[in-house]
């Protein structure tokens, strides 16, 4: 029974407008996005591995260990595969970070110069899904109790012997299904493209990564298509449906994840870029003031005290360091709390951290920028220390120079590969935005099956 | 008799479910993220004005002109009051600069801010004209031919003595004016809103902005709702007017000014951005180098002088290092000027591409008009450039001949009077100017449209 009834939502579905319509539109932006963004990969992954030779011959040239400490270390993070499809926080982590041994990191312009990239958000799978997905959702099933009410039909399908909630569930499947079916296969034809188009391919847990984001996908159209239908249980006419659903489309797509994160930052204060660097400073001279009184030491008492120095101002720098990261990451969940309040922000978030371009991304580059920096130092040292142990009784100074100034072997600085948050854990973090969107479907489902159980065929 | 006519359609409409939610949605939203963006305006004020003088007192400490030439002064980007109803590229993370006399300062970004704003649009009066707006346009336009003729009363209301010109002109009338009328009480709220935040300096001109981009806003709806009347005159039904119209919404809000800068890329390519900080780091590597191998031949030079030929050697040194930086200065200037000049044409080129669409050309023209957009940006730039010829003039007069090996602090090191980074808004005279094309074309857009459905209702079939 169910699967006639399925069968006959589906054909009735298929021979729709809407349904020709949403194809086309899906398979053109769909098709179209992952193309565009997959020749900005192209670009992006080729002007990367430039960098990475230009670096590295530069090393092998010209660059000593006093050089390299004085001047740092420019690096960049390898263009995300993912991006295609997602692009999220990839304009920010994709910077380049110069890191030197004494300077604190800073970060390089972004790779995305114009400046029309900060007006419009980009084109991508995410931003289709979530606004154009979420709304051809809806148009799919507006209409779908509430239509077949209007024009008879209803009554004409329940008076043959079936159980109600069959009735609901082939409407349900029906619809979605006619949705699902054109978006994945222009999902998936869009990576075709790309992958022909251009040199991009998906490696490794790039693969299971991009499921998940389909799979995410899934979940978050399933909202908004059980949510309409609920609707149209709910109301006698399908215009009236339709306004309602869009209603709570306006808001929980276009209004609540962009208003969420300004109001977390005017509400959760944290410390400004200014105080911070002045309270740095402070911490430096407090440490350091013992310097002062350094005449008539020796060199020994001179160097064990700026030892102490040192040490106590890394510590306290980095407890205010510390204090500083916990406030701010306060102020970022307070405004992803306060967003996951539509389901829009839980599949945004949920997504770009399943691509690698998420708020744990961006937190995680902190972290390893600071480890890196450590590593790079502590390269350094080794150079330096080895260099010295090779010229130890060789009296020309020239040729103590020629060995203390050679340039460096590019193998013996740390390759700068920030770890990707790996699926089990980003699958970890998203629990709570993908358990969110399995709660609201079955909150919308179960409100249009009581609906529908009670409802009135005779009115 | 059109008056009549309009107000029929008011009333019409004024009945309807549909209007109530439009109205609603268009008044909360617009005082919402006024409200919103008005508390983060005054934060972000408080923490510019605050950071200014932090960075004040930093610079005081360095204690001599030569280590504040080398630290440099840093510079926040300067809220602008605008953005309290267009955001624009205020969104940026790039906010501070740090001035010295080394190469040409841009804004560059931190590490340690809250990247969670840059996963969605922000929810500005530009965000809900563009999107959500022109979205309602649509949604109140679409069955006001489709729908009467489908129940019927279009037959009805033409078989009394009223030309068909008056009945379109009078659907125009009143479905227009249910849109703009909630926008524009949107607006009003908007305006006393941030009239009364007294840490929220609107002047007289950004007053004229906020008129100008209104009148703008109000063009862009009229073209929006002109479309959506062509289409309910020519589809079948008000069920195909809806899909199409939606379909279009999509292509013209959501795809085509989004897509711009990317097929600009392709069209108009420049160089990656690693590819000009590789050059500039060629050259800034050169002034370092020069200046070590400088500094260890004077040193085996110095060995034996008195001081006085010390110090003159020394003199000699300075002036050779002032030299080469000047020269790398100027090289590394070219370097981004040529950059930016590439930058400029390919962000025109996807104006260009992308003026198709009415939401794009109004979007230009509005963050133009409130000083936050891609003119604003190039303006901060530009205005950044000049301080920074400031800061070193000023800091060379003050340091004048000095003394000593650098090191040691100077005396009367005192910087009260270094001038101030300052940032004011174009002209409106200039913005105006500037975005006449866009402000323009959805003129044209509008009448065209409007003329369209015009011509298309004479003709049509009301059976």
């Amino acid at each position: 029974m169910f699967m006639t009834l399925l069968v006959r939502e589906l054909r009735a579905h298929l021979l729709t407008y809407r349904f020709a319509l949403s194809c086309c539109l899906l398979f053109v932006l769909l098709v179209g996005s992952a193309t565009i963004l997959g020749v900005n990969y192209d670009r992006r992954l080729d002007a990367f591995t430039e960098t990475q030779l230009a670096r590295e011959q530069k090393l092998a040239e010209a660059t000593d260990f006093r050089t390299l400490r004085w001047q740092g270390t420019q690096q960049e993070k390898p263009p995300n595969p993912l991006s295609v499809f997602t692009v999220g926080l990839e304009r920010e982590l994709s910077r380049s970070v110069t890191i030197a041994s004494r300077d604190e990191p800073t970060l390089g312009r972004s790779k995305f110069a114009n400046p029309l990239f900060v007006l419009f958000p980009a084109p991508d799978f995410l931003y289709i899904v979530n606004i154009i997905g979420s709304l051809l959702a809806i148009l799919f099933a507006f209409n779908a109790i509430s239509g077949d009410h209007e024009d008879g039909t209803l009554r004409l399908v329940m008076s043959h012997p079936v159980p109600r909630h069959v009735v609901l569930l082939a409407k349900w499947a029906g619809g979605y299904l006619s949705l699902m079916l054109p978006l994945v296969a222009s999902a998936v034809i869009g990576l075709l493209m790309a992958t022909m188009t251009t040199s991009y391919s998906l490696r490794g847990s790039d693969v299971p990564a991009f499921m998940g984001m389909l799979g995410v996908a899934a979940l978050y159209l399933s909202v908004f298509f059980t949510l309409a239908l609920a609707a149209s249980v709910h109301t006698r006419r399908s215009s009236t449906s339709l306004v309602v659903s869009f209603l709570i489309w306006v808001v929980w797509v276009l209004a609540i994840p962009n208003v969420a994160p300004i109001v977390a930052r005017a509400v959760v204060q944290v410390p400004s870029a200014g105080s911070i660097a002045s309270e740095r400073s402070a911490i430096r001279r407090a440490a350091f003031s013992s310097m002062r009184r350094t005449r008539g030491m020796d060199r020994d008492q001179r160097d064990a005290l700026r030892e102490e120095a040192e040490a106590k101002q890394a510590k306290e720098t980095s407890a205010l360091m510390a204090d500083f990261t916990r406030r701010l990451q306060a102020q970022v969940e307070a405004g992803t709390t306060m967003a996951r309040l539509s389901p829009s922000a839980s599949y945004v978030y949920a997504t770009a951290s399943l691509a690698g371009a998420g708020l744990a991304e961006f937190s995680a580059l902190r972290v390893y920028i600071d480890r890196y920096r450590a590593e790079f130092a502590d390269a350094l040292d080794r150079i330096e220390s080895d260099r010295r142990r090779q010229v130890q009784g060789i009296e020309d100074r020239e040729e103590r120079d020629e060995i203390l100034e050679a340039p460096i072997d590019p193998d013996d600085i740390p390759v700068f590969s920030p770890p990707r948050v790996p699926l089990a854990q980003v699958m970890a973090d998203g629990q709570t935005d993908i358990l969110l969107l399995v709660m609201l479907n079955g909150v919308f489902f179960l409100i249009a099956y009581l609906g529908f159980l009670r409802y009135d065929l005779a009115s | 008799m059109l008056r009549a006519l309009i107000v029929k359609e008011w009333l019409v409409s004024l009945l309807e479910l549909r209007f109530l939610v439009c109205a609603g949605l268009c008044i909360v939203l617009g005082v919402i993220s006024v409200f919103v963006l008005r508390a983060d305006l005054s934060s972000r004020r408080a923490e510019f004005t605050h950071n200014q003088s932090e960075y004040l007192d930093q610079a005081r400490e360095y204690g001599s002109y030569r280590q504040l030439q080398r630290q440099g002064m840093r510079v926040d980007r300067p809220p602008q009051s605008f953005q309290v109803l267009f955001y624009g590229v205020e969104k940026t993370l790039d906010r501070t600069a740090v001035v010295t006399d080394g190469f040409l300062p841009g804004f560059a970004g931190d590490l340690n801010t809250n990247p969670a704003v840059m996963l969605f649009p922000v929810a500005d009066m530009l965000f809900i004209v563009a999107v959500v707006l022109s979205l309602l346009a649509f949604f109140i336009s679409y069955d006001t031919v489709a729908g009467e003729r489908e129940t019927g009363t279009l037959k009805l209301l033409l078989s009394f003595p009223v030309p068909r010109d008056l009945v379109i002109l009078a659907k125009w009338i009143g479905g227009y004016l249910s849109l703009a009328l909630p926008f524009v009480v949107a607006l009003l709220v908007g305006a006393l809103l941030i009239s009364s935040a007294s840490d929220i300096p609107f002047t007289a001109t950004d007053w004229q902005a906020f008129v100008m981009a209104a009148v703008v806003s109000l063009l862009l709806l009229a073209v929006m709702f002109s479309i959506g009347l062509l289409v309910s005159v020519r589809a079948r039904s008000s069920s195909t007017a809806i899909l199409t119209l939606l379909s279009l919404w999509v292509l013209l809000a959501l795809v085509v000014p989004n897509v711009g800068p990317y097929l600009a890329e392709v069209v108009a390519p420049i160089p990656d951005v690693g590819q000009v900080e590789r050059e500039i780091g060629l050259r800034t590597q050169q002034i370092s180098d020069q200046y070590r191998t400088d500094w260890s031949s004077m040193r085996r030079r110095m060995r034996g002088l008195s001081r006085q030929e010390r110090s003159e050697l020394f003199r000699q040194f300075r002036e050779q290092r002032a030299k080469l930086q000047v020269e790398v200065n100027e090289a590394t200037s070219r370097v981004i000027r040529d950059f930016e000049i590439q930058l400029r044409r390919q962000t025109d080129i996807a104006r260009q591409l992308t003026r198709v669409s009415p939401v794009a050309s109004y979007v230009y023209a509005s963050t133009d008009m409130g000083a936050t957009g891609v003119r604003h940006e190039e303006r901060l730039i530009n205005s950044l450039r000049t301080y920074q010829r400031q800061f070193v003039q000023y800091v060379g007069e003050q340091a004048g001949e000095g003394s000593g090996f650098g090191g040691g602090g100077d005396e009367e090191y005192d910087i009260d009077t270094l001038p101030n980074f300052s940032y004011s808004a174009e002209g409106l005279g200039e913005r105006f100017e500037s975005r006449m094309v866009d402000t323009l074309l959805l003129l044209l857009f509008a009448v065209a449209f409007f003329m369209a459905a015009f011509v298309s209702f004479l003709r049509a079939d009301v059976t």
